[in-house]
């Protein structure tokens, strides 16, 4: 019976702390204003852009590589570090 | 950022050598927000911010082939990258520098008609920098179509009717067609990336649920190269010559009994 009443009080208390979370996930998507990309999908997107692409921050060591390569370089100049703030 | 867009990243791993400089307090940038890592980013229009980011292509000698001022959409960009592999193979071809450099112009011309509706619609100048070319050079900008027309931006709440101003995406490549295969060192960065305001910034960590700008931004700290503008105050001799800029710019609005 005890064990019964445990387990069911613990199926509450996930449901609870389900709903909490689903609530709070729908709070910050409400949050997020017009056009903006949320701060932790935006650290993802930069995440994934400085870990599938080597990016070099010398102008000779890219042109080396790219010819090695045989590619042409994308060269970004940017306000700020790609992988810090900008 | 359309950098970090699946499509765009898979493109650049197979396509590309990739690296970045940062322009801080290079003469030709401008100025913006400072962004934390963590802090929400912004889509925005095609060209925004072109004084901010200037995306080059160049081939592996160094010459370069495209650039791009400012932010673009994924789509546009991958175009633009993917036109910017023709042009890398005209430059290796065999054929005379002159002959390369009239082919690159004229892809760079025929290039504008084939931007789809909806790169041209991503391509419309932001509103305060059309205000900015008819503010201060209403007759000599190349990002003005009709002068008439763009002189009704300045007018109280003005905005630009339809062919007043280019798009970003005709400014660009009318800019690049006088720059046929140029040495990456001596590209002229400040004039090719000269449109609109030198400051550009959306903001976007000080918007609320409802997208408007708390004003508290305007004591956001700012990343760029911005002109000292407090040594004018200054006469020669070191003394402040306006009582009254000089108490504004401390905060002070009024004084006295």
């Amino acid at each position: 019976m005890l064990g019964y009443r445990l387990m069911r009080l613990f199926k509450v208390t996930t449901l609870f702390a389900l709903a909490i979370t689903l609530i709070g996930t729908l709070a910050n998507a409400a949050n997020a204003a017009p056009g903006v990309i949320d701060g932790r999908d935006a650290r993802t997107n930069v995440d994934n852009l400085t870990k599938q692409v080597y990016w070099f921050n010398r102008l000779r060591d890219a042109e080396d590589s790219a010819r090695q390569k045989g590619k042409p370089l994308l060269w970004v100049h940017m306000l700020g570090k790609i992988d810090g703030a900008t | 950022m359309s950098l970090s867009n699946e499509s765009v990243l898979s493109y650049l791993k197979n396509n590309y050598v990739c690296g970045t400089f940062d322009i801080t307090g290079q003469p030709y940038a401008g100025v913006s927000g400072r962004h934390e890592i963590n802090g929400n980013a912004v889509r925005t229009t095609n060209g925004a911010g072109p004084h901010n980011i200037q995306m080059f292509v160049l081939a592996a000698d160094g010459t370069v082939l495209h650039c791009l001022p400012g932010y673009w959409d994924s789509q546009d960009l991958l175009e633009e990258l993917s036109f910017a592999q023709q042009l890398n193979q005209v430059w290796l071809s065999s054929g005379s520098p002159e002959q390369k450099r009239q082919t690159f112009s004229r892809m760079q011309l025929a290039h504008i008609a084939k931007h789809p509706p909806a790169m041209v619609a991503r391509s419309q100048m932001q509103g305060f920098d059309q205000q900015f070319e008819a503010r201060t050079r209403l007759n000599t900008s190349d990002t003005i179509l009709n002068t008439a027309l763009a002189a009704q931006t300045l007018q109280m709440g003005g905005r630009a009717p339809a062919g007043a101003f280019k798009t970003t995406d005709v400014i660009m490549h009318e800019r690049m067609a006088q720059r046929p295969f140029m040495p990456y060192t001596q590209f002229d960065v400040m004039a090719y990336s000269d449109y609109g305001k030198t400051k550009y910034d959306k903001h976007e960590d000080y918007r609320n649920a409802r997208g408007q700008v708390d004003s508290s931004a305007r004591y956001a700290p700012e990343l760029g190269t911005k002109p000292d503008n407090r040594r004018s105050a200054y006469s020669p001799d070191g003394r402040i010559k306006s009582v009254s800029s000089y108490l504004n710019r401390h905060g002070v609005k009024s004084f006295g009994p």
